[in-house]
């Protein structure tokens, strides 16, 4: 756990200081100091290169690494509280009910700016969050919302709204919808303008992973299946719109900064029950930290590889995460326990 | 005698003939990708799948010959009452255009669009425009003027595009080239969509005395990240996303642009009517006089 602590602060200086415009690493350390009051000479680097560390890249790698935390914990609340290996944060609408709020708002002539979030950013958080709403609801019955109808449910909500955006993209020349636009956005690439969506975005997600430690034991318990968990004192209807709601939360801040990146939040979470075992008290910080390296490196090499052009991250998430999973999951040789 | 006169009638027709066989005959006309146009006489009812077409066609007077366009042809005032056809995405309606009967259809792309296939196929001859720059604007107006027999028209048209095409080139030549910034669209202010090389916009900039801070792109259409912009320091940048509420105060206000040269010197222009510049029609020299007082407002006093 302190080496994966210590990872993401290693990531993270490497990926501030990797950039079209070359900064070394003394240079950054230098001017972070000097942010802090610790170092007065700045003769060393020029503002242009102060303008880059601090305004461009440093709220980007930030911005990723809250990303990879926040879908990371979120995979494994939604594995464990579904009982279900394919189950990523999208699973139960948030990935189409995001998609389809970003793209009525790209639909909308305007250029607001709320703390920092444009409008496509705030749509396509309160729709992933509305359809996790629609989706809990359709799934309760008698007080009670089992788990393969939230799942049935999820699958019907989504399908339904990536329809709807499947028939905007269709009319997309006579609504004046850009089409390019639509797709970065369902390709997943961090995009962090100002500091203050990291001040919006930081705390709800760090909060919310810290919360999670409280709820570690009964996810545990819901390994047993829900008749299981109640045998065993927990409450379960209650627990579930709690791990749910905050799930779901995780999910609609990573969208809101991420646009919808695949990968991370399924495979990190079982990367680290390979390496960890299943117990959630472990998994789940494991898994924030482990996501958020994953997720900085990704993008790392998004913006870098074929730069000045950009990989959608999405892409690399995939594609550097699926050996490094098979790679895990031949080398770990017990038996996989979920 | 009746027997003479038919021998006469039919030499000179013979005759016509070889003579125009000789020396009249001229060389087949090719629209832009090369294809070799095949027309049945001078055509009456011609269909528009462009607003850049629709636009030549009717500068040239032949808006009354007109018989249907796109859906986004809006200009002049007189092309928005025709019957609409569809838009390039997700397709134009096959079965609306071959009910108007055309007998012709004005297309554009830079490679072949499908539906030009199947309109072929249909027995509707299509003229495919693909321009590159203004000249082939001016190239594309005199090929429109051949086809449809309005060559004086076209002659005059095309004269008065290139003379102030002349003025503006003569200009800008031996001043200094500044780098200029194209931006499209900047709803994600972190990457905005930048015109790369190749593009329409790429050559408009040219043309106007720049050179293009997006040629290092990958496509013609591209998301450069603010680290590249801040890096390649464009001293002017051109705001073609106006239209859709992206202001000059907001390009100031996003994080790190403030060491960009074109935003310490305020030199951000915005384009408030795209049409002008973005579409490859007889109105495009319009637009690339304001992109040059833009680039150069100390030649165009």
């Amino acid at each position: 756990m302190f080496g994966l602590a210590i990872a993401v602060i290693a990531v993270m200086l490497l990926s501030v200081s990797v950039g079209p415009i070359k900064i070394s690493v003394m240079d950054i350390a230098k001017m972070l100091l000097h942010k802090i009051g610790l170092y007065g000479n700045t003769s060393g680097w020029q503002p242009t290169q102060e303008t880059i560390v601090f305004q461009v890249r440093l709220p980007r790698v930030i911005g990723a690494a809250l990303v990879g935390a926040a879908l990371s914990t979120a995979g494994v609340l939604f594995q464990g509280l579904l009982r279900n290996p394919m189950a990523d944060p999208y699973v139960i609408g948030t990935a189409a009910g995001a998609a389809f709020g970003a793209a009525l708002a790209m639909l909308l002539p305007l250029s607001v700016v709320f703390y920092g979030f444009g409008l496509v950013p705030i749509a396509a958080f309160l729709g992933a969050l509305g359809s996790v709403l629609i989706v809990y609801r359709l799934a309760r019955f008698g007080g009670k919302a089992p788990i393969v109808s939230m799942l049935l449910a999820g699958f019907v909500v989504s399908s339904f709204l990536v329809a709807i955006v499947m028939l905007l993209l269709t009319m997309s020349d006579r609504l004046g919808l850009k089409l390019q636009q639509v797709f970065s956005f369902l390709m997943g690439g961090i995009s962090v303008t100002y500091w203050q969506q990291i001040t919006v975005i930081a705390p709800l997600v760090i909060i919310s992973i810290v919360v999670t430690r409280f709820f570690a034991g009964h996810l545990n318990g819901f390994s047993v299946g829900e008749e299981g968990a109640a045998y065993l004192g927990i409450n379960v209807e209650r627990e579930k719109i709690i791990i749910l709601g905050i799930g779901s939360l995780l999910t609609a801040c990573a969208v809101s900064i991420g646009g919808l990146i695949g990968f991370v939040g399924l495979i990190m979470p079982h990367a680290m029950r390979l390496i960890l075992g299943p117990d959630h008290r472990f998994l789940l910080p494991a898994s924030a930290l482990a996501g958020a390296s994953f997720l900085m490196l990704a993008d790392l090499l998004a913006r870098t590889l074929l730069n000045p052009a950009e990989i959608p991250v999405g892409v690399l998430t995939a594609l550097i995460g699926a050996p490094f999973f098979i790679y895990l999951l031949r080398r770990t040789r017990r038996e996989y326990a979920f | 005698m009746k027997k003479f006169l038919l021998f006469v009638v039919v030499l000179s027709m013979l005759l016509t003939t070889a003579v125009g066989c000789s020396s009249n005959k001229p060389a087949p006309l090719t629209d832009d990708l090369g294809r070799t146009l095949v027309l049945k006489g001078v055509p009456q009812k011609i269909v528009s799948l462009a607003p850049s077409s629709t636009e030549i066609l009717f500068a040239l007077g032949l808006g009354s010959k007109v018989v249907g366009t796109d859906d986004d042809s809006n200009y002049p005032a007189a092309a928005t009452t025709l019957p609409h056809v569809g838009s390039g995405y997700p397709s134009f309606s096959i079965e609306t255009i071959v009910s108007l009967k055309p007998d012709m259809v004005v297309a554009f792309g830079y490679s072949l669009p499908d539906y030009v296939t199947k309109l072929e196929n249909l027995g509707i001859p299509v003229v495919v425009l693909a321009p590159k720059g203004v000249n082939g604007v001016i190239s594309d107006i005199s090929l429109i003027g051949k086809i449809t027999g309005a060559i004086s028209q076209a002659k005059t048209l095309t004269t008065s595009i290139q003379n102030s095409l002349n003025n503006i080139e003569s200009r800008v030549k031996g001043v200094t080239i500044p780098r200029v910034l194209w931006e499209f669209d900047g709803t994600d202010p972190s990457k905005p969509w930048i015109a790369g090389p190749g593009s329409f916009n790429d050559s408009m900039i040219t043309l106007a005395g720049g050179q293009n801070a997006g040629d290092i792109g990958p496509t013609s259409s591209w998301q450069m990240s603010t680290e590249d912009i801040i890096k390649a320091d464009p001293q002017i940048i051109i705001l073609d996303d106006y239209q859709f509420g992206v202001t000059v105060q907001s390009v100031e206000q996003r994080p790190g642009w403030s060491t960009i040269t074109a935003v310490k010197n305020g030199a951000i222009y915005p384009i408030t009517d795209s049409d002008l510049i973005d579409r490859p029609g007889p109105r495009v020299i319009d637009g690339l006089q304001i992109l040059a007082q833009d680039i150069h407002p100390e030649l165009f006093k």
